[in-house]
């Protein structure tokens, strides 16, 4: 199974979008609590305090999934509704499983998750829309509505320094290949699997990209102190916003599409008013690239705590 | 059906920039800390306070009534306290996995994990309180016609005082210490900023959150040591 | 007939006080097969204090604590005034008993004041009528100024004070008969005879029905206006006054309970005061002692000074000498001097 569970957001470290096959001892114990969380399927999942009317929204552990998931909360909250917040759920499955149980009602999700992890695709996507469109016939099929997709995406990329970009003229990682003996890094456990170096390289055919293995958190120190060439990447890391970056287009679509929807099920959609997927869409419109990286920032760099930068990007946007 | 939403033109707001402490993570950045403060540490450190006092509360409700049970019978002593220490010596992570299918990721969870590991200790010292109660100030009381439960009122209780105080304190430092681990169930307590700055690693959240923790339990047992002193005056009589 | 005169029979005595008879009260611990008590019969007059004496295993413990039902009867039955025991609740009966015990049961956690308080405050009595009992109490034990030992606790007691304190709750309440169990077996010789004093002096005045446990046989004839010896297997051996049991013990086991001078005991019951003594011209040069003095006493001196007897000097009859020949045989001299 390519998707773990999912990493708190490290500064100067990539956020891990699921997907990543890294288990953190955090993780593990979430999905540990997480995995007890569902195994009362079926009726027992019911009877944990929800009350009439009550939204029960789910997130995962890291980041930007509990700015996510704080900001839906917040905003139903101002529409009036009472709204149960379980933050840290774990890896997608588990999440997954709580919603189609009935644990949670709704929760944000990335495309390409859908597709490839929960949907079992292993087919290359070609566009943004071919995976939302593919995203939401599956969930359909079990009772789940999908709803407008973030403009965003959270997914792998690589990234180079601005100064290598220009001395080799690179805007795609295509344009890698004609450059001659370069270092490329990632975490030890991306270098096989679906998005991992390996993959890079056959994809790419990039016989000349070498590999160095950095632990998680230290690959952009290493691109701007030259100890490495190219480095593998989130595209929502704060990092990306400040430091002199630039990420590499991924012409072949190998790293896949990775917009965010809201998950809701359908007996939810079918108690609540039509303010409720009116309010998800329109935050689906507002979490931009830009966005999400300030957010991210604000969390990864300035500490904020998550609930506080969703309430004020909320604030911002007369949504509270 | 659902698309791509176009691209609105969110409002970004200005998270401001982070100090020079924070960016180099320093061991503890007090300007960073006051700030949050209200919005992180203080409501945590008061749900922290709320969740051990109920889960102590509950824990004394019940291991009192086990405890003077125990008293009167004392063939219940032995299966009460084997209970006690079981549900004491599970860890409480595996506390959660064996509770959260039945009471979900809620304050419910949470409390009734903290109240097992409450019991063991307000029991055994309620029961020792009441056993190590002077014969021979039971024996005068049964003979002045004192009934059973105007002894343990008058006499026992009272004299078992000091003995509860002293399990009451050292099952408060201790909850204070496991709820941390309640973040794990639900964002709550202490434990929620600690855990949060764990991973990352960002020193002054768990070092404040923890620092704290630590405050907290002192501040609580010394409470409980001063009720304990107004309640035993005779003990400090000086002959 | 010949009553020593340190037991009298109180001129203020309350009329609250009762009589207690066994009536061939058996108790049989569950799993033995001889009994503590064997069928007991007697009769503790309304006032009297009865000394309940014998070594272990005679039963005198379970004796008292019958009476106030803190164990029951196996058969027979006990009765206070005309009453059986068995027709008056247990808790009731305690409460209208006064009850001390060798090492006093006070309650630590209580000022004398509230310990004394106890039974009252449960009997309903007010306030002001428990503050005045508190102090009248202490004063009967001892206890002055009273402001004063009202706020110690027992922690801050000697062992003599803190059985005083236990004397005075017991009697707090009033109570027609009062139960002691060994209750000044724990403390030091001095202290003891003092304790004993003051309590000889409290019955004198206070005049209630007692039946008080002990194994020291001298301080059940100090006390004693009767004394009930029990043997091992509960029997009753004897029972009588004092100077009865020294002059004729019923028998050997009696006999050797008492001690082997128990003729010097019997001598201790009589003061030198109230013999009957010469008038010498000259006195001899024997020893001068006051009148309160025993005949065992003055013997003793008279032995220490190897004089042949006494010189009664209590400054207020004219002197008087008193052969040892007198001394030993106190109760055919006795009479006005």
């Amino acid at each position: 199974m390519r998707d773990m569970t999912p990493e708190h957001a490290l500064p100067g470290s990539p956020q891990r979008r699921p997907g990543s096959p890294r288990i953190s001892r955090r993780g593990v114990l979430s999905a540990a609590v997480g995995a007890a969380g569902l195994a009362a399927l079926g009726g027992c999942g019911m009877a944990t305090g929800k009350g009439e009317g009550t939204i029960t929204v789910g997130s995962k552990g890291f980041a930007e999934s509990w700015i996510n998931g704080e900001l839906y909360a917040q905003a139903l909250r101002a529409l009036g509704y009472q709204v149960d917040l379980k933050t840290n759920v774990g890896s997608s499955e588990l999440i997954d499983a709580a919603l189609t149980s009935g644990q949670i009602d709704l929760y944000p999700e990335y495309t390409g998750v859908i597709v490839m992890s929960l949907a079992g695709h292993e087919d290359l996507m070609e566009s943004a829309e071919q995976t939302l469109d593919l995203a939401r016939e599956f969930e359909a099929s079990r009772g789940v509505t999908v709803l407008d997709a973030t403009p965003f995406e959270n997914k792998n990329a690589i990234a180079v320094t601005r100064e290598f970009a220009a001395r080799h003229n690179l805007r795609t990682i295509d344009d890698l290949r004609g450059i001659g003996e370069f270092t490329y890094s990632t975490y030890p456990d991306n270098v096989s699997g679906g998005q991992g170096y390996e993959a890079i390289v056959e994809t790419y055919r990039l016989p000349n990209m070498n590999l160095r293995t950095l632990s998680i958190g230290l690959n952009y120190q290493a691109l701007e102190n030259g100890e490495i060439d190219a480095a593998d990447v989130f595209t929502t890391d704060p990092q990306l916003l400040r430091s002199d970056l630039v990420v590499l287009e991924d012409t072949k679509n190998l790293f896949g599409f990775q917009n965010v929807v809201p998950c809701v099920r359908d007996d939810l959609l079918d108690r609540v008013g039509q303010d409720v997927p009116d309010l998800l869409n329109t935050m689906s419109s507002l979490l931009t690239l830009e966005a999400v990286q300030a957010m991210n920032e604000a969390s990864a760099i300035n500490r904020l705590d998550p609930a506080q930068v969703a309430r004020r990007f909320l604030e911002a946007n007369d949504l509270l | 059906m659902s698309g791509i939403a176009t691209p609105g033109d969110p409002e970004i707001p200005d998270y401001g920039d982070a100090s020079r402490c924070v960016i180099d993570n320093g061991v503890f950045c007090t300007d960073w800390f006051v700030q949050q403060w209200p919005e992180v540490f203080q409501p945590a450190l008061l749900e922290h306070v709320v969740m051990t006092v109920v889960a102590v509360a509950v824990g004394f409700a019940i291991s009192f009534i086990a405890a003077v049970l125990a008293y009167r019978r004392a063939w219940l002593s032995s299966p009460f306290g084997a209970v006690a220490t079981f549900l004491y010596t599970l860890p409480p992570l595996a506390l959660f996995q064996l509770l959260v299918p039945v009471t979900g990721l809620t304050m419910v969870t949470v409390e009734i994990a903290l109240v097992c590991f409450t019991l063991v200790i307000l029991f055994r010292a309620v029961l020792a309180g009441l056993l190590g109660v002077p014969d021979d100030a039971k024996r005068a009381a049964r003979g002045m016609g004192l009934d059973s439960g105007q002894i343990l009122r008058m006499v026992e209780l009272p004299l078992a005082i000091p003995s509860i105080i002293s399990g009451l304190r050292v099952a408060t430092v201790l909850t204070v210490s496991i709820a941390t681990i309640a973040a794990f169930v639900v964002d709550a307590g202490l434990g929620s900023p600690i855990l949060k700055a764990i991973s990352s690693p960002f020193n002054t959240q768990f070092i404040g959150a923890g620092a704290l923790a630590v405050l907290l339990a002192f501040v609580l047992d010394g409470l409980l040591a001063l009720v304990g002193r107004a309640l035993t005056t005779w003990t400090r009589a000086k002959v | 007939m010949n009553e020593s005169q340190h037991r009298t029979t109180g001129p203020e005595r309350t009329e609250r006080s009762v009589s207690i008879t066994f009536d061939r009260a058996t108790k049989i611990y569950p799993g033995s097969e001889t009994p503590a008590l064997d069928a007991l019969s007697l009769t503790v007059e309304a006032g009297e204090l009865l000394c309940l004496v014998g070594p272990s295993g005679g039963g005198k413990t379970t004796a008292l604590m019958l009476i106030n039902r803190l164990i029951d009867l196996t058969s027979g039955d006990i009765r206070i005034g005309e009453t059986s025991i068995t027709d008056i609740g247990a808790i009731e009966l305690r409460r209208k008993t006064g009850y001390a015990i060798q090492q006093t049961g006070l309650f630590p956690h209580m000022t004398v004041a509230q310990n004394i308080a106890v039974v009252p405050r449960i009997l309903g009595w007010s306030a002001a009528r428990i503050d005045a009992r508190t102090d009248e109490l202490l004063e009967l034990v001892g206890l002055t100024p009273t402001a004063q030992w009202r706020a110690r606790y027992p922690g801050q007691l000697s062992g003599g004070q803190q059985q005083r304190v236990g004397i005075a709750r017991a009697l707090a309440a009033d109570p027609p008969l009062m139960l002691m169990d060994e209750p000044f077996g724990a403390l030091d010789p001095i202290t003891r005879t003092a304790v004993q004093d003051e309590f000889l002096a409290i019955h004198r005045a206070v005049g209630k029905t007692t039946v008080f446990v002990t194994h020291d046989i001298d301080e059940a004839i100090k006390m004693g206006d009767k004394i009930a010896v029990l043997r091992p297997g509960g029997l009753l051996a004897q029972l009588g006054p004092p100077e009865d049991l020294l002059a004729e013990p019923a028998d050997d086991f009696v006999a050797s309970f008492l001690g082997a001078e128990r003729g010097l005991k019997r001598l201790g019951l009589y003061r030198l005061g109230d013999l009957a003594g010469e008038q010498r011209e000259p006195l001899p040069d024997w020893p001068r002692l006051p009148a309160g003095m025993t005949a065992r006493e003055a013997l003793s001196c008279a032995t220490a000074e190897r004089a042949d007897g006494v010189i009664v000097a209590d400054g207020e009859t004219p002197e008087r000498a008193v052969p040892v020949a007198r001394l030993l045989q106190p109760e055919v001299s006795e009479g006005a001097a």
